[in-house]
C-alpha cells in the first residue's frame, strides 16, 4: 500500500498551470464590468511642496468625465503600514515627485488622461532633501511635521525625519578590539532597486446597491488591502470585499497599492471603476527596496575565528513610512551573518527623504548588509592568507546555536551548504579557470541567512458530498507555486489525490485569514495551518465511520485514494463521500476542520542582547543559504558575465522539487540583475529611469546559462513535514558572490552596487595605478 | 484624436470588423475591443515582449503595432493556437517543466518558443537564449522556460 503522504516531495504540476500556458488565467486588467470607467492618476510635479489650491473645474467639464477626485473629496484618513502616515490623495503637501494628487474616472483612458491636463493645482515649492545622511543634518527639510501624532504599531524611537532607530548588541565589542589580530573597516552603498514584477499595479472596484464595495486588484495582501480600504474611506470592513485574481509577481511590493483610490472612484461614481498603472506610473509611484549605506567593522583572531562585528546601517525610506521600520528591524537582528561572532554591534536607521517610498522587498533589509558582511568576509579572509571558504566554514552557525537576541535556531546547516558547493564538480572545474588576459575569470561565494514567518495565517477545509477537498486560506499564490503545495499539504494529510483538492481563490468574503504572501510564511506558516486543518478533517471522518460501522475510533483507519476501512479487514471500506453525506443527510453535520494561529515571534533576551526600539522580536525561524558564481570581466569595457552560478538551500523538506528549483533559479536571477544592472536614479527628485529601456533587468542572456540548485533537506522540526520558505535567502547572495569574484578575478574590490561596466572600468584602471 | 475608421482584422482565422483610431495600438483593440486578453500589457514600450503575437507567424510586439498596419496579416494570439479544449506539446512542456511561475510573462513566451521550434526543432541551449532574450520574466531567472523548450525537442526527437 503507497505512503498517505507520497505526494509530499513529488513535482506535481502546478495547478494554474493549463491556464497561464493557454493565456486563460484572468489577471486584473483582464476583467471588464457593465459601463464600466477608467482611472488615471495626475502626479506631483514636486518633490516637496505645499498644496494651495486646485481648480479642477475644467477637467470636469471634458466630455466623458465622470469624477474628479482631491484630497479635498476623501476623508481625512491616513493609511500605512508601520505609521499611518499617507493619504491615499496627497494631502496639504506633497512628499514625493509622481505622488498622486488627483485622480480622474472618465469614459476612456485617452479621456481621464486628457482630463488630468485640465487640472490645475496651486503649489508652493518647499526645500527638499533626497539622502538619507542629509535628512538626517541639523535644519534639514522635514518630511512629516506630525509625526508623533501619527497612528504606529511600532515603537522604535524617532525623531525629525529619522522614522526609526534600532541597536542591537550582544558581548562587548568596544572591549575586545585589542584582541583581535586583524580589522577590517569599510563603507558599502546599495542603490534603491525595484522588484518589476512583469504585471503593473492594477484594481477594479464595484459598489453594489447595498454600499458594499468589492475590489479586485494584483495583490500579495488580501485582508490588510481590505483594512486600507475600509480605514481611507471611513467605511467599516463589512462594506469592503476584496478579491485577488491572478496576480503578475509582487515580490514585496504589492501590499496596498491603488486600491483605496480605485474604490473611492467608484463610490463617487457609483460605477465600475478599473485603474491600472502604466509602467512609468507604476515605477514612480508604487515602491522600491531601501537605499541604504553601511559602515562595517570586523575582528578576528589570526587563526579565522571571528571575534567582534561592528554594522551602522542608514536606509533611506523615501517619503513614507511604509514597512521601513520593519525592514530595519530585519536588518539589524542579521547584519552580523550566519556566523558564530561572540561581540556584535548592529545599529540602524531608517530615514524620511523625498524620494519614493521604499519598503518591503524579496531580501527584506538583509539584502544591504548582507552585501556588506560577506564583502568584507572576503577582505578579512585575504588579509588572514586563509581560504574564503575555509573562514566560512569555520564560523558557520551550527544547530542548536543561538542567533542575536539569544533566538535559537533548531537546524541550521549553512555550513553544509558551503561543502557542498566546494564539492560540487562543476564548483571545482570553475575554481580552477582564471581566463586569459583582457577576459579574466574568477570565483565567489557568500553565505547568508534570513528571518522568516510572521503573523497570523489560518484554513478552513470543508468535505464537499463528493469527498473532496474545499480548502480555504486567504493566502494569495503571487506565481510562488503556493497553491499546489498548500494542496500537496490537504492531499498528504488525508491521502487523497491532488484532483480531489480544491484551492479556494482568495476572497475577503470566502477566505478564512491571512496576513499576506510575505516572508517565506507559505511553507511553513500557511501549510501548518492547512495540515492542522486537515487532521481536524480526518478526526471527524473516523468518528463518523466509527458510528456507521459500530465500532471503535481506534479500529478506523484513514486508506489512501479517500476511503476509510475497518482495521485489519480489507472488504469494510467506505469513501469520504458515504461519510460526508452520511454528516450532511443523516447525523453529524458538514465535516469541517479548521485551524488558526500566530506565528509566535522569538523575544530578546536582555541578559544576551542589549536592545533599543526593537519590537517585533523576529526569528520565527531562520533559513540559510549560499551561492557561488563563476564570472568573466571583460578588462576593455568592465562587463561582467556571469557564466555560472550555484546555489544552495537549507530549506528543512522540499515539497515541491520543481517548485523549489524555480524560486531558487529567480531568485538567483534576480539577484544577478540587481547586482549587476539594477539602480533607480534620481535627479532633484525626478526618478530620470522609469522605463524598462531605461531601468534595464536581466534577460535570458544576462541569466547564465547553468544554475546548479542544490535542495538540503534537514527536517525542521516545528513545520508538517519539516519544510520551512526558501524563497528569500536566494537573492540575498548573488551580489556579494558577484563582488567577490569581480576581487578574485581582477583583484579590484568594488563596495558599490550595482557592478555596472563603468564602475568596474573605473576600479580596474584605479587598480592599475 | 482622428476620427475613427472601420476595418477587418484577420484574428485566430476569423474576421474581425472593428471601429478603431489611427494612433490605436493592435494590443489594445485585442485586449480592449476584442477581449483577447491573453495578451498582456507589460511595459507599452517594446521592451517586455508580454504582449507578443505572431503576425503570419513571425513573433511581434502588438504594443508598437499600429491596428491600422495590421489589416494584411494574418494574426495569431495565444487564444487561436489551438482550439480553446486542446493543448499545443509545446504548451504541454511548459506545464511539465513547471515553467510557469507568476504567469504573465507566459503567453509571449509559448508563442515565441512555438515560431523557434518551427524553423529549429532542436535549437542549442544558446539558440533559446537568444530567441527568448526579447521577453521579460521576472519570476523564474529563464532557467526553466529553456527547459521546457529543450524537453520539447527532445521530446520531437
Amino acid at each position: 500500500m503507497k505512503a498517505l503522504d507520497g505526494i509530499i516531495g513529488q513535482s506535481v504540476p502546478k495547478l494554474e498551470a493549463r491556464a497561464k500556458v493557454t493565456g486563460t488565467a484572468v489577471y486584473t486588467d483582464d476583467m471588464f464590468r457593465p459601463r464600466m470607467l477608467t482611472a488615471a492618476l495626475l502626479g506631483s510635479p514636486y518633490p516637496h511642496a505645499r498644496i494651495l489650491s486646485y481648480d479642477t473645474a475644467a477637467a470636469l467639464a471634458l466630455p466623458g468625465v465622470k469624477t474628479v477626485l482631491t484630497a479635498e473629496d476623501l476623508p481625512p484618513n491616513l493609511i500605512g503600514h508601520t505609521f499611518r502616515d499617507e493619504p491615499i490623495l496627497a494631502r496639504s503637501k506633497v512628499r514625493y515627485m509622481g505622488e498622486p494628487v488627483a485622480a480622474v474616472a472618465a469614459e476612456s483612458l485617452d479621456i481621464a488622461r486628457a482630463a488630468l491636463r485640465l487640472i490645475e493645482v496651486e503649489f508652493e515649492e518647499l526645500p527638499a532633501v533626497f539622502e538619507a545622511e542629509d535628512a538626517m543634518a541639523e535644519g534639514a527639510p522635514i518630511l512629516h511635521e506630525d509625526l508623533g501624532n501619527y497612528a504606529r504599531v511600532v515603537e522604535s524611537p524617532f525623531d525629525g525625519n529619522v522614522v526609526a532607530h534600532i541597536e542591537l548588541e550582544t558581548g562587548n565589542v568596544d572591549s575586545v578590539w585589542e584582541e583581535c589580530d586583524v580589522v577590517v573597516e569599510n563603507e558599502y552603498s546599495i542603490p534603491a532597486a525595484q522588484h518589476l514584477y512583469m504585471e503593473t499595479c492594477s484594481a477594479l472596484a464595484e459598489v453594489d446597491g447595498t454600499g458594499k464595495i468589492t475590489v479586485w486588484s494584483s495583490t500579495q495582501q488580501l485582508f490588510g488591502t481590505q483594512m486600507a480600504v475600509a480605514q481611507a474611506l471611513g467605511l467599516p470592513m463589512s462594506k469592503v470585499r476584496c478579491i485577488a485574481p491572478s496576480v503578475g509577481g509582487g515580490f514585496g511590493a504589492k501590499f496596498i497599492t491603488i486600491e483605496p483610490i480605485t474604490a473611492a472612484l467608484a463610490l463617487k461614481t457609483r460605477r465600475p471603476v478599473k485603474l491600472v498603472l502604466s509602467r512609468d506610473e507604476d515605477m514612480i509611484s508604487m515602491r522600491s527596496r531601501h537605499a541604504a549605506k553601511i559602515r562595517m567593522k570586523t575582528g578576528a583572531r589570526k587563526d579565522g575565528t571571528l571575534l567582534a562585528r561592528d554594522t551602522e546601517i542608514v536606509y533611506n525610506g523615501g517619503a513614507y513610512a511604509d514597512f521601513s521600520p520593519v525592514v530595519l528591524e530585519a536588518g539589524m537582528l542579521l547584519a552580523a551573518g550566519p556566523y558564530r561572532i561572540p561581540n556584535a554591534r548592529n545599529v540602524g536607521r531608517a530615514v524620511y527623504t523625498n524620494r519614493l517610498r521604499a519598503g518591503a522587498m524579496r531580501g527584506f533589509g538583509v539584502m544591504q548588509p548582507m552585501f556588506a558582511g560577506e564583502s568584507q568576509l572576503d577582505e578579512l579572509a585575504d588579509t588572514l592568507g586563509i581560504d574564503r571558504l575555509d573562514l566560512r566554514i569555520k564560523n558557520a552557525k551550527q544547530s542548536g546555536d543561538k542567533n542575536m537576541g539569544s533566538h535559537y535556531l533548531p537546524v541550521c546547516r549553512v555550513g553544509d551548504c558551503l561543502a557542498s558547493i566546494r564539492a560540487h564538480p562543476a564548483f571545482i572545474l570553475a575554481a580552477a579557470d582564471k581566463g586569459v588576459l583582457g577576459k579574466r575569470r574568477g570565483i565567489g561565494i557568500s553565505s547568508v541567512v534570513q528571518q522568516s514567518g510572521l503573523f497570523s495565517s489560518s484554513a478552513n477545509i470543508r468535505l464537499a458530498e463528493d469527498g473532496t477537498l474545499i480548502v480555504s486560506t486567504g493566502y494569495i499564490d503571487i506565481g510562488t507555486g503556493s497553491d499546489t503545495s498548500l494542496a500537496q499539504v490537504a492531499a498528504a494529510t488525508l491521502g487523497v489525490d491532488i484532483e480531489a483538492v480544491n484551492i479556494v481563490a482568495p476572497d475577503t468574503d470566502g477566505a478564512v485569514y491571512d496576513y499576506g504572501t510575505a516572508a517565506d510564511r507559505g511553507a511553513h506558516g500557511v501549510s501548518e495551518s492547512v495540515h492542522r486543518a486537515a487532521l481536524e478533517v480526518k478526526e471527524r471522518l473516523i468518528e463518523l465511520t466509527a458510528e456507521i460501522l459500530e465500532c471503535a475510533t481506534a479500529d478506523v483507519e484513514l486508506r489512501p485514494g479517500g476511503k476509510l476501512g475497518l482495521s485489519g479487514v480489507p472488504d469494510i471500506e467506505l469513501s469520504f463521500a458515504d461519510v460526508a453525506q452520511r454528516g450532511l443527510y443523516v447525523g453529524g453535520g458538514p465535516i469541517i476542520g479548521q485551524h488558526a494561529w500566530y506565528m509566535q515571534e522569538q523575544t530578546i533576551d536582555p541578559k544576551h542582547t542589549r536592545a533599543l526600539g526593537f519590537r517585533m522580536g523576529g526569528g520565527v525561524f531562520y533559513g540559510f543559504a549560499a551561492t557561488a558564481v563563476h564570472i568573466e570581466v571583460d578588462e576593455t569595457t568592465g562587463q561582467i558575465t556571469v557564466l555560472e552560478a550555484w546555489h544552495a538551500a537549507d530549506l528543512g523538506r522540499v515539497l515541491n522539487p520543481n517548485g523549489a528549483l524555480g524560486q531558487l533559479y529567480g531568485g538567483v536571477v534576480q539577484g544577478i540583475s540587481g547586482a549587476l544592472m539594477e539602480e533607480l536614479v534620481w535627479d532633484s527628485g525626478q526618478l530620470v529611469n522609469p522605463t524598462l529601456m531605461d531601468y534595464k533587468i536581466a534577460n535570458s542572456l544576462d541569466a547564465p546559462p547553468e544554475i546548479h540548485g542544490i535542495l538540503l533537506e534537514n527536517p525542521d522540526p516545528d513545520s508538517p513535514w519539516g519544510a520551512r520558505g526558501m524563497a528569500e535567502p536566494c537573492i540575498i547572495g548573488a551580489a556579494p558572490a558577484i563582488a567577490n569574484a569581480l576581487a578574485d578575478a581582477t583583484g579590484v574590490r568594488i563596495r558599490t552596487l550595482p557592478l555596472t561596466p563603468e564602475r568596474v572600468l573605473m576600479g580596474l584602471i584605479a587598480h592599475e595605478d | 484624436m482622428s476620427k475613427p475608421q472601420s476595418i477587418t482584422l484577420h484574428i485566430n482565422d476569423e474576421d474581425h470588423d472593428v471601429r478603431v483610431q489611427t494612433q490605436q495600438t493592435l494590443l489594445s483593440v485585442l485586449r480592449d475591443q476584442l477581449y483577447l486578453t491573453g495578451t498582456k500589457l507589460g511595459c507599452n514600450q517594446g521592451v517586455c515582449g508580454a504582449c507578443t503575437v505572431l503576425r503570419d507567424g513571425v513573433p511581434t510586439r502588438a504594443c508598437l503595432t499600429l491596428a491600422v498596419d495590421s489589416t494584411t496579416f494574418a494574426i495569431t494570439t495565444i487564444e487561436g493556437i489551438v482550439p480553446a479544449d486542446d493543448l499545443l506539446p509545446i504548451q504541454q512542456a511548459f506545464i511539465d517543466a513547471a515553467a510557469p511561475q507568476c504567469g504573465f510573462c507566459m503567453s509571449g513566451m509559448v508563442l515565441v518558443a512555438k515560431s523557434l521550434l518551427e524553423s529549429n526543432p532542436h535549437p542549442t541551449r544558446e539558440e533559446i537564449r537568444e530567441a527568448l532574450s526579447g521577453n521579460l520574466c521576472r519570476c523564474t531567472g529563464y532557467t526553466k522556460i529553456i527547459e521546457a523548450i529543450e524537453l520539447m525537442s527532445t521530446r520531437s526527437a
